[in-house]
């Protein structure tokens, strides 16, 4: 299994999750998202043609909304940068390959580059219903947002793991000397 | 439009019932109508509806910044640690 960016030539017409929501965005938005706004981009896992899953992310911002200063937490009161995981599908036909813990180690990594490369404070995900304690079993926690959250509906639940949960878990998996 | 062109197309008669209802209602011209339906629909084909953009900003509460803080500050679970570590 290769997990690649979302090429236009790629036939997304076939893919079915089983969720009408995913399967809609793969087939008629991911290409537009990423190709002419830009704002988002897909990567998909793929075993030759065959789409076997995708998952969209795109940069956003964590921003705390203002409050006096002696209520302040310690995160930054300015916009930190943070990768934000908005879907995540697999094809009904890969069931049990392990497509989605593929698409989601992918993601962790890119944010790992992103925050060498330009900064992350973590990742956040869009879970959808029924997805809460498959993101939870990684450390996803649920959180709740004053401003920015999905236009999905059902609405899903976002979930933040944070950066430094992610870098102990890669230092707690090398082997020890 | 400078140049106008004329196209026919086959619709159903339940439309073309709407059409004509609205045509007298309103009194605007059948074509124009027509091409002001076409014009709106190719531009809505074009745009990304609300529901599949992605938020860039995302505001917390000052207690949710503090409980993710809380949460940065802990363990990795052994299933996390075993995602990370599975290599390419």
């Amino acid at each position: 299994m290769e997990i690649r960016l979302l090429r236009e030539s790629d036939a997304r017409g076939s893919f079915s999750s089983g969720d009408d929501d995913l399967d809609r965005f793969f087939h008629q938005y991911a290409g537009q998202n990423q190709f002419k706004h830009h704002i988002g981009v897909t990567y998909v896992a793929v075993e030759g043609t065959r789409l076997l899953g995708y998952v969209t992310v795109a940069a956003a911002q964590l921003d705390v909304e203002h409050v006096p200063r002696k209520q302040r937490s310690k995160l930054p009161q300015y916009p930190v940068p943070v990768l934000r995981l908005a879907r995540l599908a697999r094809d009904k036909s890969a069931e049990g390959l392990g497509v989605g813990e593929a698409l989601l180690f992918h993601v962790l990594r890119l944010a790992l580059r992103m925050a060498r490369d330009y900064g992350c404070y973590g990742v956040l995900v869009d879970a959808k219903a029924g997805k809460v304690s498959y993101y939870a079993r990684y450390d996803f926690e649920v959180i709740e947002i004053e401003e920015g959250e999905s236009g999905t509906r059902p609405r899903p639940t976002p979930m933040f793991l944070p950066l430094k949960l992610i870098i102990a878990a890669v230092e707690r998996s090398l082997p020890k000397e | 439009m400078a140049t106008e062109v004329q196209i026919s197309a086959s619709i159903s008669r339940e439309v073309k019932e709407l059409l004509e209802k609205r045509t007298r209602a309103t009194g605007v011209k059948k074509g124009h109508l027509v091409e002001q339906a076409l014009l709106h629909h190719l531009i809505a084909l074009d745009a990304l509806p609300d529901d599949v953009l992605v938020r860039p900003r995302v505001v917390i509460s000052s207690e949710t910044a503090a409980k993710i803080e809380a949460h940065a500050s802990g363990e990795p679970s052994q299933a996390l640690v075993a995602l990370m570590g599975r290599g390419d």
